[in-house]
């Protein structure tokens, strides 16, 4: 079981991370907010100068790091939205690499010792915020398995994704009768085969009806400048991976969650259904910019999680950080020839965000039940979620569970403490 | 493009399935909607095929424009959501009005700014008409 950051040597880890992650961005060479991917890759074509990608910067939606908060102190595990998007602007902002390195270790000190503090806190309070926060994860744990077959539907309609979703049912029996894979793998293994299955076929219907897939090579394509920099992706695979796999850095609350409660084959599974979403746009933007992504081609994740200890973590990372950077075009190239993918890329994400946010609300109210006598937590959570939906959602659907929880959580210790239940 | 009058939209992004809904219960039988990866949306638009781009992402920033970015340049793309949150419609009817090709929101409020975009643009596509 892994309770998040604990430790010195994690703070360090977490420290030469950021710090390496910012001299990368600094010099150009990655970035983490793929809406500032495009103006980046101008900024290193000399296109455009550093003031002008500091600006695009300050215009872009910070939210997300906050909204991330309350995931992160529930288990002490740092998610890369938290460390990393702030980190962008910080590094951009670095006239010199060295400033950027310094200025990201002390980031990376910063945050490590917030949230170490910040989940100690919760979970010393005397009604343990931190422990009702992890309860309201189980849908989202046990759940995840659906959003393969919803991203089937949004993609291909609604009779393959019911037989997506039999599909996983079928896989959670199996697991059940004959324990094939570990708990909770084998259903969400169905669902992403359902994935590959409806994707391949109709990729082949396209092929069949003499669908050309759009040209792509008049834009042109930086692959060679991306391989140049493979020595800074080696040592940032190992470290990514080192983290992820010792439990302090996560990718999403997915994986997260998975990962702290013991399920280490569902984290990975968690990952590869993440890096579906994202590998489409990332390898994409990476090949027409020659910026990359932070996290590489998302690869990373998933190795660090099922890989047996930190060592071999490290080495994993590393030789499948390099191979991202040499098989860039490869990857790019098929991805062109198969424009499914893209799209059902797209779908994938559109389904990760709305039914983690409807597992996270239920969860929320779960959790909710006996926190305040006569499940009065309801009146609360129900109370922030229905008044975020109805005016204009300030917080973003995936996050509002979760923040619900942690507000009526602090309600609740006030009222107890002040004896007024 | 212009053979049958209708209003030729490509929507794409994780929001792209609100945004074809929305643009058809908006606009009807005037409104041509397609959903498709960003990548062949754009290119779409460049070449002629569609009018607008609608992108859509997480934060309504991010991944939303990237790629009509890139291939549209910049200065004919805007947002319709700031920082997560939606502006005024009349910010949004002005926009829509002016000579932007593509529209960038945010998923979680793409079904509120759809309608006030597609009637916006449908206005201006019959302006436009002889």
């Amino acid at each position: 079981m892994k309770l998040g950051i604990d430790s010195p040597i994690h703070i360090i880890l977490i420290a030469a991370l950021a710090g390496w992650t910012a001299i990368m961005v600094q010099k150009g060479i990655a970035i983490f907010h793929d809406g500032l991917r495009h103006k980046m890759g101008d900024f290193v074509s000399g296109t455009t100068d550093r003031n002008d990608l500091i600006k695009t910067g300050n215009s872009l939606n910070q939210r997300l790091m906050i909204w991330f908060i309350p995931f992160t102190l529930a288990t002490g595990v740092i998610l890369t939205h938290i460390l990393l998007l702030p980190l962008d602007l910080l590094s951009i902002r670095s006239q010199k690499w060295w400033q950027a390195g310094l200025i990201g270790i002390i980031w990376g000190a910063v945050i490590s010792v917030g949230v170490w503090v910040g989940h100690d806190v919760l979970g010393a309070m005397p009604i343990n915020i931190s422990t009702i926060l992890i309860r309201s994860f189980d849908p989202l744990i046990f759940g995840m398995a659906i959003i393969p077959p919803v991203a089937v539907a949004y993609q291909f309609g609604r009779v393959p994704g019911m037989v997506s979703l039999l599909a996983v049912l079928v896989g959670y029996l199996l697991e059940l009768k004959f324990a094939v894979i570990a708990i909770n793998a084998l259903p969400m293994v169905a669902g992403l085969l359902m994935v590959a299955f409806f994707t391949y076929r109709a990729e082949h219907q396209r092929e069949l009806s003499g669908e050309e897939p759009i040209d792509m090579s008049f834009l042109e394509t930086k692959e060679d400048q991306v391989s140049a920099n493979r020595l800074w992706f080696v040592v940032q695979g190992a470290l990514m991976a080192t983290v992820v796999n010792v439990g302090i850095f996560s990718w999403f609350a997915h994986d997260m969650a998975a990962y702290s409660s013991g399920f280490q084959v569902q984290a990975m599974l968690a990952a590869i259904m993440i890096s579906i979403g994202f590998l489409p746009t990332v390898v994409t933007s990476t090949a027409m910019t020659s910026v990359s992504q932070v996290v590489g081609l998302t690869f990373v994740f998933m190795v660090a999680y099922i890989a047996p200890n930190p060592i071999i973590a490290a080495v994993a990372g590393a030789v499948v950080m390099l191979f991202e950077t040499r098989l860039l075009r490869n990857i790019n190239n098929f991805i062109n020839q198969a424009p499914t993918i893209r799209e059902v890329g797209d779908s994938m994400r559109g389904a990760f965000d709305q039914i983690s946010g409807i597992l996270l609300m239920a969860g929320a109210f779960l959790a909710s039940e006996k926190v305040l006598p006569g499940s009065g937590g309801y009146l609360i959570v129900g109370g922030i979620i229905g008044l975020n939906e109805m005016t204009g959602t300030p917080i973003m659907r995936m996050a509002v569970g979760p923040i619900a929880v942690l507000i009526l959580g602090l309600i609740a210790n006030i009222v107890y403490g002040l004896g007024v239940i | 493009m212009r053979t049958n009058n209708k209003l030729i939209l490509v929507a794409s992004g994780i929001a792209k399935g609100v945004i074809v809904q929305s643009a058809k219960q908006t606009g009807g039988e005037h409104v041509d909607v397609q959903s498709m990866s960003d990548m062949q949306a754009a290119i779409t638009v460049q070449d002629g095929k569609a009018d607008y781009f609608i992108g859509s992402c997480s934060t309504g920033q991010g991944g939303a424009l990237s790629m009509a970015r890139a291939i549209l340049g910049e200065e004919k793309c805007v947002l319709l959501t700031e920082q997560g949150r939606m502006l005024d419609s009349d910010i949004i009817h002005e926009r829509a009005s002016s000579d932007y090709r593509a529209f960038g929101v945010s998923a979680d409020l793409a079904a509120d700014v759809i309608p006030i975009l597609v009637r916006t643009l449908l206005e201006k596509h019959q302006n436009t008409e002889v």
